[in-house]
């Protein structure tokens, strides 16, 4: 490759860029961490409401918007490895479909929410607050850290949607695709936080 | 050219990481129902470690990295750790 296109100046903001990239992952870990420590002593305190609460949710569901998520992830990583290669072409389509696929995944959980908040399970609709201690909690914490990754998917598909752009227009290219690598690592650690949160919610006992 | 920027994973690899994932999804779901609750409470946040390893070391291409950006992540899982074990103790034995 054309050494001169990559000065030193533009070789430190690659590694700047993406260090960057990295420690602003690391402080979304910290807002994640927190309610799931949260999690996870009230779960400890109210184990038996908590089961109650999890067998509610449907695992269908669950299951389905994980595999979606893992889909979007892998488009994801593709579109990153088409773009080292020069391809394009490859790069938008493998975007377009990871814009789909997150789109795919805040639709199902619009109609599970929606499905809930019908039946009056929602922070404090009364339905809930009828219930057990330890299920109003688990609901609480159901819907404060869904709806916070929910925020994050629909940012993820908003950033991306502007790299598609970029994409098409040649502003993401062979020569300087860092942005969209920083947007992959976006979408990754999303991805990251419903590994945990799918457990967590879908599958106690 | 700095190193990273060229390194490159195939297709297929990520591919085949793709598919490990959607196999522990799977077994981490059939565990929930079928082990007992004690077995699954274990296996659940472990399968999810798992998972998530294998997400940031091949999607996010930490297996490429050099130096501090692969020190960070460590660092970060023991900063955890530490926050967990602290908080637990207090409720556990309070």
């Amino acid at each position: 490759m054309d050494e001169r296109a990559h000065g030193l100046g533009r070789e430190g903001d690659y590694a700047g860029s993406k260090l960057g990239m990295w420690l602003f992952l690391l402080t979304e870990v910290f807002l994640f961490v927190g309610p799931l420590i949260l999690y996870g002593v009230y779960r400890y305190r109210f184990s038996s409401g908590f089961a109650a609460a999890s067998s509610g949710l449907s695992l269908g569901i669950g299951v389905l918007n994980t595999a979606v998520l893992l889909t979007s992830s892998l488009s994801m990583a593709l579109s990153i490895a088409a773009v080292k290669r020069g391809k394009s072409g490859f790069t938008l389509l493998f975007l377009l479909i990871t814009i789909a696929l997150g789109s795919l995944f805040l639709f199902n959980k619009y109609f599970e929410w929606s499905h809930e908040i019908a039946s009056g399970v929602y922070p404090g609709g009364e339905a809930l607050l009828e219930r057990p201690k330890g299920e109003v909690l688990f609901f609480g914490l159901y819907f404060f850290l869904t709806g916070l990754h929910g925020l994050h998917v629909f940012a993820g598909v908003c950033l991306l949607s502007v790299m598609s752009y970029s994409t098409a227009t040649g502003g993401v290219n062979r020569e300087d695709f860092v942005r969209l690598e920083n947007a992959g690592l976006y979408w990754h650690l999303v991805d990251v936080v419903w590994v945990y949160l799918f457990p967590l919610f879908y599958l106690i006992r | 050219m700095k190193e990273g920027m060229a390194e490159n994973g195939g297709y297929w690899t990520y591919v085949a990481v793709w598919a490990a994932l959607i196999i522990l999804t799977f077994l981490t779901a059939a565990l929930s129902r079928g082990a007992s609750s004690r077995v699954s409470a274990v296996a659940a946040p472990s399968i999810a470690t798992v998972k998530a390893a294998l997400i940031i070391y091949y999607f996010m291409n930490i297996r490429f990295e050099k130096g501090v950006l692969r020190l960070l992540i460590p660092l970060t899982a023991v900063l955890i750790a530490i926050l967990i074990t602290l908080v637990f103790m207090d409720v556990a034995y309070r």
